[in-house]
């Protein structure tokens, strides 16, 4: 039997502009997400994922359909009653971290914990609890700019935390980290999603998740579409070695005539700055195995 | 945290937040000093008639003033004061507003005939030379002395007429009206009078009002005008601060137009540096009061600050500035400073709302943009 739904998504479109130039980011996407579950939302770029994320957030209005969250559907919310939504019920996990450089890492933890009734000192102990979950007791009173890009995401992971939200939405949450700390990452929202029962979306390119994640949703022109799987084509990131989607990944340059793929932006700002390191002496990128 | 995060954003645009703090407080600072340098020039074109020892001036009828005014009164008026009950004694200057050649420059001076050294309306203080006068001899004030390289036994001039300087006196300086002590017959034939005097300073006798004398002089002299020590001074003082008024007023929206243009100038650089903080700060669930109190708190945080050190450069500038230049007074009452703190929250609010709209139309989606 299946957990009752955190939230449903039925029939949603997003179209921006109108007439002959508008556009259908998303179109007719319906789905489900339960507690506990972890659903990854895969797709090439520009196919409606980060649109739909942000829907599902209540960062952005639906042009039709329903997106029912903790039983409202916010997709007929009023703008001056969505903060409060997002405050109460999502939680965001960014790819560029979107700390706020001003505060601590204990600080950027409890700074939407300022939004609940009991305010900052009644979300002390559950900080303390996630700064030791997430192994950033040690840095504590530290400031974003001195903090590696893993630690980083899990100052932000502890801040999507900590408002207990049952919904967690993360939109490339490794992309800007290397393999090691991608899998460090993705390990943390499974257990995340197992321990808090949270329903976690994961939007993504890094197929690494897909391991860890129980759902997996294919967006492809704004529209819900069966995996391409003879379309697939993999190959291997000449910095980490990961294997990536040259179809769908967002990553990629080329190179002495020769197309590089990577998993990350990461990744490639690596092999941009020394390219010789990473395409001399290796083989070149063919399909993966 | 949001209070937090509003205060360490300014200090870590430490360049952005001093270069603002600097020019609001220069503003601020340019509107007090200005009040304090026409407030400390109506206490001292009142200066004269407070330290003259009269209780009640008589001049001629329909004048109210010292400053700008012209007054003359004939000899039988002081004869007839006299005979007033309750004065005890009397004395009479003559009085001419006029240019005064002093070192290689001429200056604008209230220029005091007197008949004795020991009158009412002669010299107060002195920190050079002697008191009495005699015919072609003059007091000028020691700061216009210095001001104009002048010592006892240089030389000025009054019209067609040169005086040696036989002492300065000390308080009788001011920038639009020093006081030039000469006697009284020389300024007679200065202006071909005879007989005349400008003003008769009375003495009340013991338990005298002089508010009281002064009433009695005008119904039982008749055709003159009488007003006590204390109505002159304010005559004069308001007379002074009325011309100043509209400049002031003038230089005072300047300013504060000013202020407010760079509060707003630096909020808007603040937000546009910050937008993905505050989209940030949207997204987390965060209304759009919170972003307006961050702005509204960081205006204020600014013109607040800029106004206390707008505030100690003006008591440094009390201090050490009579010293750097010595024709400088400055007066700066508390009800200036309440003053420009008013306009100074008005500064922080009318900036923060000029703000306001772009803050709040930040687009939470922004934290998806790397």
């Amino acid at each position: 039997m299946r957990e009752s739904a955190v939230l449903q998504v039925e029939e949603v479109v997003k179209q921006f502009g109108s007439g002959p130039t508008s556009v259908r980011a998303v179109d007719g996407v319906s789905l489900r997400v339960s507690r506990g579950e972890i659903t990854l939302i895969m797709g090439p770029s520009g196919s409606g994922k980060t649109t739909l994320l942000s829907m599902m957030g209540g960062l952005l209005r639906p042009t039709s359909g329903r997106i029912v969250l903790a039983g409202r559907d916010i997709a007929k919310l009023s703008e001056r009653e969505l903060p409060a939504v997002r405050a109460h019920h999502v939680g965001f996990i960014f790819q560029a971290f979107n700390l706020l450089g001003a505060l601590s890492v204990e600080e950027n933890i409890l700074l939407p914990a300022q939004l609940l009734p009991g305010g900052v000192e009644g979300a002390r102990d559950r900080v303390n609890g996630l700064l030791d979950r997430l192994g950033l007791e040690a840095r504590r009173g530290a400031y974003p700019r001195t903090l590696s890009g893993g630690e980083k995401q899990r100052v932000a992971i502890a801040r999507a935390l900590v408002n207990e939200a049952p919904l967690l939405l993360a939109d490339e949450p490794t992309g800007n980290l290397d393999s090691e700390r991608g899998r460090e990452v993705t390990m943390l929202l499974h257990d995340i999603a197992r321990d808090e029962g949270c329903a976690v979306v994961i939007v993504a390119h890094d197929t690494r998740i897909e391991d860890v994640a129980d759902t997996l949703v294919w967006l492809e022109d704004g529209r819900l579409a069966d995996r391409p799987a003879a379309g697939m084509s993999w190959t291997r990131d000449p910095v980490c070695g990961m294997a990536v989607d040259v179809s769908s990944s967002e990553f990629m340059m080329s190179y002495r005539g020769t197309r590089y793929v990577f998993c990350s932006r990461r990744c490639l700002e690596r092999f941009e700055s020394n390219p010789s390191m990473y395409a001399v002496g290796r083989s070149p990128p063919g399909e993966a195995s | 945290m949001i209070g937090r995060w509003t205060v360490r954003g300014l200090l870590e645009a430490r360049l952005r937040t001093t270069g603002s703090v600097l020019a609001v407080a220069a503003a601020l600072l340019l509107v007090v000093t200005f009040r304090a340098v026409w407030e400390a020039e109506a206490e001292q074109l009142a200066a004269f008639v407070e330290n003259a020892g009269a209780d009640v001036w008589v001049m001629q009828e329909h004048v109210a003033n010292m400053h700008m005014a012209t007054s003359f009164v004939s000899g039988s008026v002081r004869r007839r004061v006299e005979r007033v009950e309750g004065v005890e004694s009397v004395s009479a200057i003559l009085y001419l507003n006029t240019m005064v050649e002093a070192g290689a420059r001429s200056r604008f001076s209230y220029v005091v005939g007197i008949e004795r050294a020991d009158q009412m309306g002669g010299p107060w203080s002195m920190s050079q030379g002697r008191a009495e006068i005699e015919a072609g001899e003059a007091i000028v004030p020691e700061i216009l002395a210095r001001v104009s390289g002048l010592r006892v036994g240089s030389s000025i001039r009054i019209g067609d007429r040169t005086f040696t300087v036989v002492g300065l006196s000390a308080g009788t300086f001011s920038l639009a009206n020093p006081i030039t002590f000469v006697h009284a017959d020389d300024l007679a034939d200065l202006l071909s009078l005879v007989g005349y005097r400008s003003y008769v300073l009375v003495r009340a006798g013991p338990g005298v009002d002089p508010d009281v004398l002064a009433a009695r002089i005008r119904d039982e002299v008749g055709d003159i005008a009488a007003l006590s020590t204390k109505r002159l001074v304010e005559s004069d003082t308001q007379l002074a601060r009325q011309m100043g008024s509209e400049l002031i007023l003038m230089m005072t929206w300047i300013c504060a137009v000013l202020a407010t243009m760079l509060v707003a100038f630096f909020l808007h650089l603040h937000a546009s540096h910050g937008v993905h903080d505050l989209a940030v700060i949207k997204a987390l669930g965060f209304e759009r009061g919170t972003l307006y109190r961050v702005v509204i708190v960081q205006a204020c945080l600014i013109t607040g600050v800029a106004f206390v050190l707008a505030m100690l450069l003006a008591l440094l500038l009390q201090v050490v500035g009579p010293r750097l230049v010595p024709v400088l007074a400055l007066t700066f009452s508390l009800s200036d400073m309440a003053a420009i703190g008013l306009a100074a929250m008005g500064v922080a609010l009318v900036s923060a709302l000029t703000v306001a709209r772009r803050v709040g139309r930040v687009d939470p989606l922004l934290v998806f943009s790397p």
